[in-house]
């Protein structure tokens, strides 16, 4: 069974789409916070920008990003 | 300088005075949020973010954008004609202007031009015919518009006098003609309502300083959806730092770079202050103003109004005993400010036949009130 208090992460490149996503969770009363990635064993060219959320929300946040056409680079779950 | 007994009427150059509350957030940004935006995840930088992600949102709500992220943050108004321009066209293509653009349209235009990459097309804007209606003018856009037509360029509202453009009419043209519509918006932005959507614009291109209360070195591109330019300038934009190509999406892939936050952040309330004060409210006040300005001029002798039935923010007019260079520094002399010359609108004076020496532009802003024009007239009364 997933922890849920364990942190889901999404990455979508900018910032300025991090901050569009944040606002769209907001208001779908899902908290979450805006991190960085700059690993590049992480799979990413260089910085990029994502979202933190509780990964009991993933289902929701997948279908508000999805309606906000916000495309996802990639969805990971922090160990 | 002490400015509080100066007339301010160049507000078509730039706003004058900047609202307080404007200088405020500029000043309080510097010294409590000063992070660069995309440059970390600390507070400060996400501070930073957040403000200019919210100068995004507003500009959306005030233009009936297509989404913040479509808000390009640049210099102003010139650069984002040259950002839509250069980014956008290809070689072979012809461009529509009209007869009334600024030379941030024509200049780039004509370049691109010489170099033998487009070939270029002017239309008739109808300023100073009577039979002039958004039909007339869109056949004769029609009749000038090759297969290999694919952008049109057209200011909302002309610098040199109040005469605005169907935008509406030429946008649903546009659309129908697979044509991108770019607008230039620097004289018609807080001063006029636009409708991105609604008016079917491709590109919308907007100063910061002007109707927006904002400060100099700061505006906006907004690309409609579908619109993606390549930009011009390449650097650090904070996103895939390990590529060598400046890829992604907008707003990002346009901005390389640190952005002028603080700037940005005066904007943000400069926009505020646009929409509490409502655009129709503003519009109404400064045509008020033209018609007090219009009236009292034609009544000196010697001045005659250009395009006087235009009824706006901006005033045009020629003194038949002084040029008008003259006549705006013997104004100068008298606290009063306004502008001399060409206003960087060599097409437009060519269409009015001021080319020989220019006219003199009275442009009004949403702080100038009828004592502002009533010391205007009695100074030009004045003056022999």
């Amino acid at each position: 069974m997933k922890d849920s208090s364990i942190g889901c992460r999404v990455d979508l490149g900018a910032l300025t789409l991090a901050l569009k996503a944040q606002k769209a969770l907001g208001e779908a009363a899902i908290p979450s916070r805006v991190v960085k990635n700059s690993s590049s064993s992480f799979g990413s060219k260089g910085c990029s920008y994502g979202l933190q959320f509780s990964c009991s929300q993933r289902q929701n946040v997948e279908s508000v990003l999805a309606g906000e056409g916000i495309r996802v680079k990639r969805w990971t779950q922090e160990s | 300088m002490d400015t509080r007994e100066l007339i301010y009427l160049d507000n078509a150059a730039t706003s004058f005075p900047k609202p307080s509350s404007v200088i405020d957030r500029m000043s309080d940004f510097m010294k409590y949020h000063g992070g660069n935006a995309g440059r970390g995840a600390h507070k400060l930088a996400l501070d930073a973010a957040e403000a200019i992600y919210g100068c995004r949102e507003r500009l959306c709500r005030l233009f009936d954008c297509d989404g913040a992220e479509r808000v390009c943050f640049c210099s102003g108004a010139t650069e984002a004609l040259n950002i839509a321009i250069k980014g956008l066209l290809r070689r072979g293509d012809h461009v529509l202007i009209s007869d009334l653009e600024h030379n941030a349209v024509l200049r780039p235009i004509h370049r691109l031009w010489q170099d033998g990459v487009i070939e270029y097309s002017v239309f008739d804007s109808m300023i100073d015919d009577e039979r002039r209606s958004p039909s007339k003018i869109c056949a004769s856009i029609a009749s000038l518009m090759r297969k290999n037509t694919r952008m049109l360029i057209c200011t909302g509202a002309s610098n040199i006098c109040s005469a605005t453009m169907p935008l509406r009419e030429i946008g649903e043209l546009c659309r129908k003609s697979g044509v991108i519509f770019v607008v230039d918006a620097a004289q018609c932005a807080g001063h006029l309502p636009i409708s991105q959507r609604d008016m079917g614009i491709d590109v919308l291109c907007l100063p910061g300083h002007k109707g927006l209360l904002g400060a100099q070195g700061c505006g906006a591109v907004v690309f409609g959806k579908g619109i993606e330019p390549k930009g011009l300038v390449e650097g650090g934009n904070g996103v895939s730092s390990l590529e060598k190509e400046m890829k992604g999406d907008l707003p990002e892939r346009l901005e390389a770079g640190t952005l002028p936050a603080p700037a940005i952040v005066g904007l943000s309330e400069g926009a505020r202050i646009v929409e509490e004060l409502g655009v129709e409210r503003i519009a109404e006040h400064e045509r008020a103003l033209f018609r007090l300005c219009r009236d009292a001029l034609e009544r000196i002798d010697g001045v005659r109004v250009l395009c006087p039935s235009h009824e706006g923010s901006v005033l045009l007019f020629e003194h038949e005993r002084f040029g008008s260079e003259e006549l705006a520094a013997r104004l100068s002399d008298m606290d009063i400010c306004v502008r001399g010359g060409y206003h960087c609108c060599a097409l437009g004076h060519r269409r009015l036949g001021t080319v020989k020496d220019g006219a003199t532009r009275v442009s009004f802003g949403v702080f100038n009130s009828s004592d502002d024009v009533e010391r205007l007239c009695e100074a030009l009364a004045s003056i022999y």
